[in-house]
């Protein structure tokens, strides 16, 4: 194509070429299949729902083990088990919200601007939450390997190498949340 | 003649008979419940076939011009094609048929929240490998594509439903807007487009 030719009205030239250029073929439209599948929003939801399901219990279940946890001293144990609870009930909390939020997008009733706003502040929500989520998480270990050192046993190296490891892994995804969240405001 | 004398003898039925009439009416409700459930849902699955076949090309633009990637293309048409499917229940035509099916893809692609990274290494090759044509229009679409995608998600589906030529009233109504903030909004685009091929020389 001649790119010093083309314009705004050639675009509804390739707009119609674009329509005949993806012949898909018909067969996944069989309803019968439809019936049992999920859209990515069904699946989305799920995810959050189960995050807090999972936060709720492992607030009940990880507290009583961190509790009664062998490396941990005496004075620790209490703070260490209840900033976890808190920990894990916020999470549970800030799931439940998001799930809550997105299952009220609807797209077959809700004209176009309502639906982009609500995808948009919902998703922003969630990388807020993220980013916001981190900077609880990252003290609340800081806090727990602090205490586990104190505990004067030798496999702490095992456990603050892993927490290294898992550090980086944890701020690159949250870069990579801080820019999505940067293109999201730009747009 | 007392009166007590002139009643008739209660007729007493049967216990089985009962139980056989009732039994009787209650298949009798469920072969047509059924039947008319049958129809009906036959009746749908054919709206919504032949309304597929109508706008097939419709869907396809839509979520190729959302997709940067063909997973991405095909996670987006799948879930526009179940939305429709169960939208099917309410569609009412209070809009055309094109209309509707604009709102509900475009809502469709647009609630599909998902991390912008997860595509965004992969080539758009193997997404205009889908485009099947020769080499000048699919150059073109690809121009086409290119532009559309440095655009907002909203200046998207109202640019997109401007060269599909649907009226500012139908626009506005997919879009929830009224008339004149359509038009206005178009206009922008359209400068904005502009804009996009001077600012890299190709006007």
């Amino acid at each position: 194509m001649n790119a010093e030719n083309y314009d705004i009205k050639q675009m509804k030239q390739a707009w119609i070429e674009m329509g005949k250029a993806l012949g898909i073929d018909m067969r996944p439209c069989d309803p019968d299949n439809f019936n049992n599948m999920k859209t990515s929003l069904e699946r989305l939801q799920d995810r959050y729902r189960k995050a807090c399901d999972f936060s709720i219990v492992g607030a009940i279940i990880f507290t009583i083990l961190i509790f009664f946890m062998p490396s941990l001293r005496e004075e620790y144990r209490l703070s260490v088990a209840i900033t976890f609870a808190f920990v894990m009930l916020a999470n549970a909390y800030a799931q439940y919200l998001l799930w809550r939020g997105v299952g009220k997008i609807n797209p077959l009733i809700m004209p176009i601007t309502q639906v982009s706003s609500m995808a948009k502040h919902y998703k922003k929500c969630h990388i807020l939450y993220i980013i916001l989520g981190s900077f609880v998480a990252i003290p609340w270990i800081a806090y727990f390997l602090y205490a586990i050192s104190r505990s004067g046993i030798r496999d702490t190296d095992g456990i603050v190498g892993g927490a290294i490891i898992g550090g980086i892994c944890g701020l690159y995804g949250l870069w990579q949340y801080l820019r999505d969240y940067r293109n999201l405001n730009m747009e | 003649m007392t009166s007590e004398t002139l009643k008739y003898p209660p007729i007493t039925i049967p216990p089985e008979l009962w139980i056989r009439f009732l039994w009787n009416r209650l298949l009798r409700f469920a072969a047509l419940s059924k039947n008319e459930k049958y129809n009906s849902s036959y009746a749908l699955e054919r709206e919504f076939k032949n309304l597929i076949s109508l706008e097939n090309a419709t869907i396809s633009r839509i979520c190729f011009s959302y997709s940067s990637s063909v997973a991405e293309f095909e996670d987006l048409r799948q879930d526009a094609l179940i939305n429709i499917w169960r939208g099917m229940h309410s569609f009412r035509g209070e809009s055309s048929s094109k209309t509707w099916i604009y709102r509900v893809t475009v809502n469709s692609c647009l609630s599909t929240i998902r991390k912008h990274s997860r595509h965004q290494h992969e080539s758009l090759d193997g997404l205009y490998g889908l485009i099947d044509c020769d080499d000048a229009d699919k150059e073109s679409i690809e121009y086409l594509h290119s532009v559309i995608n440095m655009l907002s998600q909203q200046e998207k589906a109202i640019i997109m439903m401007w060269l599909d030529e649907l009226s500012y009233d139908e626009i506005g109504y997919a879009m929830g807007l009224n008339r004149n903030t359509i038009a206005t909004k178009i206009r922008r685009i359209k400068d904005k487009i502009t804009n996009i091929y001077k600012k890299e020389g190709l006007i």
